[in-house]
């Protein structure tokens, strides 16, 4: 017998000799701790594990080659395309940021995958109902916007531009909007990485406004009173306080802000008595997307079924 | 042709995609149902790595109850073990870590290892195997543990633990190498007259 067979030969019997069966009192334990703990929503999961899979690395560093090697090509002179149907991004440089060709020169590089949960994928400008987000959305485009994801839980929108796809391949958060059904909030710490606080709640829209109002940390603008798809409810910007540079302690959601984050937060109540939540974010040029992006809020029709008598 | 296994085997893989199914939704008791199917072998891997049963019972639990929190981001139900393997590994490899950092300066103290009657290992084989692999660290204990125990192979533990499979291979060369050289330290402690520490 060589040394190599004769190693794992020993090592398979040590290790099979130890105790094998698990006590019943852990059983009892973890149902005890589970009754007690809330469980993550996926969405929430999702960008910190996109990175963790080898493959998907693989793909997504080969999509970013793709994606700067096709920006590149773009910056290169040529004949504009645009039709100009919404204002341009007032940026300085030849960034084709917004440009609202239905027919991009960059549409080769195509967003990352959508996952076994499904998204729209690339679309053009017209109008459209999500398959999965519950309630669905019916929207309009009125320029080229990636759905990068349509869950039940968790929808997602950013505009179709070469940088957006690569922030978005990269796992890294491009401008978008988000819709979730649910409006949560965390009283305690919840800072992205940290185990998440066992004491979220669903408020309606002032109760959101509250709480948001009263974080230290945090600059918040507003809150406005709106009315989206016939649903009223407040819209609130928030930003960190100059100079804080740690996390927020009960952001909502549990992320962690940055100082050049800005949010626009759009709670609107629902008739059953909860409440859903429209969230733009950009990590640049804010006002600029929210120009961009609030056409497409206001074009929001959900579908809540019959109102209740 | 007797399809009888295969339909068998069907059934169990619908049940427990059911069951986890259910628990991603927040059933309370699929998930335990879920523990109690899987309870013995996940006790058992944590034991192996971490070598006390205090200990592997601590890490099963926070393993479970962080599989419980983050298993609506499971995308692929029929991956759960996979995927619990995985939780409870990283569970115990930080455990480990943090135990090694905090006996770094203890001898090692001779063990009562339980001992099987028919056994080709001596239990002085057997002290010489506990002290070789509370030597190793604790990435090479798991990947040692999740090779011989469970039976992975080194392209399947890179995938469960995210790093190279050259690096599991590269684990495993040195964790097999400290292991049999402390086997041969036991084969030469008679004629060095000399005990270990």
């Amino acid at each position: 017998m060589n040394e190599r067979s004769d190693i794992d030969r020993v090592l398979r019997q040590w290790f099979d000799d130890g105790p094998s069966r698990m006590p019943e009192r852990v059983v009892d334990v973890v149902a005890d701790r589970i009754a007690r703990e809330r469980q993550r929503p996926a969405w929430r999961l999702d960008w910190r594990h996109l990175g963790m899979n080898t493959t998907f690395k693989l793909a997504t560093a080969v999509a970013a080659v793709a994606i700067v090697a096709v920006f590149g090509y773009n910056l290169l002179p040529r004949g504009s395309s645009g039709i100009g149907e919404l204002a341009p991004t007032p940026s300085p440089t030849a960034s084709p940021t917004a440009s609202p060709t239905s027919t991009p020169p960059w549409d080769a590089p195509r967003p990352g995958p959508c996952g076994e949960r499904g998204c729209g994928g690339p679309l053009t400008a017209g109008t459209y109902t999500s398959k999965s987000l519950n309630p669905a959305v019916t929207y309009t485009l009125t320029a080229d916007w990636v759905n990068l994801r349509d869950w039940p839980d968790f929808f997602q929108l950013y505009p179709d531009t070469p940088e957006n796809r690569m922030l978005a391949a990269a796992a890294q958060y491009p401008p978008h909007i988000l819709i979730l059904p649910a409006t949560m909030v965390s009283p305690s710490a919840a800072c992205a990485g940290e185990s998440p606080s066992s004491d979220e709640t669903e408020v309606d829209a002032a109760r959101f406004v509250e709480f948001l109002t009263t974080r230290e940390n945090l600059a918040a603008t507003g809150p406005v009173p709106v009315t989206v798809g016939g649903l009223t409810g407040q819209q609130i910007d928030a930003s960190l306080e100059p100079g804080w540079t740690g996390c927020l302690p009960g952001a909502p959601l549990g992320e962690s802000l940055t100082q050049r984050d800005r949010i626009r937060y759009i709670v609107l109540d629902t008739p059953d008595g909860g409440s859903l939540m429209i969230r733009l974010r950009a990590p640049t040029d804010f006002d600029a997307f929210v120009a961009e992006a609030m056409p497409i809020v206001e074009s929001f029709e959900f579908d809540l079924g019959p109102t209740p008598s | 042709m007797d399809d009888a296994p295969d339909g068998r085997q069907a059934l169990v893989v619908t049940v427990d995609r059911d069951l986890v199914e259910a628990a991603q939704r927040g059933d309370q008791s699929a998930f335990v149902d879920l523990v109690r199917s899987r309870g013995d072998r996940l006790f058992a891997i944590a034991h192996r790595i971490l070598r006390d049963v205090d200990r592997a019972e601590d890490a099963l639990q926070d393993a479970l109850v962080i599989a419980w929190r983050d298993l609506p981001g499971l995308r692929d139900p029929d991956r759960f073990d996979a995927w619990i393997h995985r939780l409870l590994t990283n569970v115990c490899i930080a455990q480990a870590t943090r135990e090694r950092r905090r006996t770094a300066n203890l001898r090692v103290l001779p063990l009562d290892a339980p001992v099987a009657p028919d056994d080709l290992l001596s239990v002085a084989d057997r002290d010489q195997l506990e002290r070789g692999f509370r030597r190793l660290t604790p990435d090479e204990r798991a990947v040692l543990v999740l090779h011989h125990f469970i039976g992975y192979a080194p392209t399947e533990i890179a995938d469960l633990l995210g790093v190279p499979a050259g690096t599991v291979r590269s684990r495993l060369h040195h964790a097999h190498r400290a292991m049999r050289a402390a086997l041969d330290a036991e084969a030469r402690a008679p004629a060095v007259g000399g005990s270990t520490a």
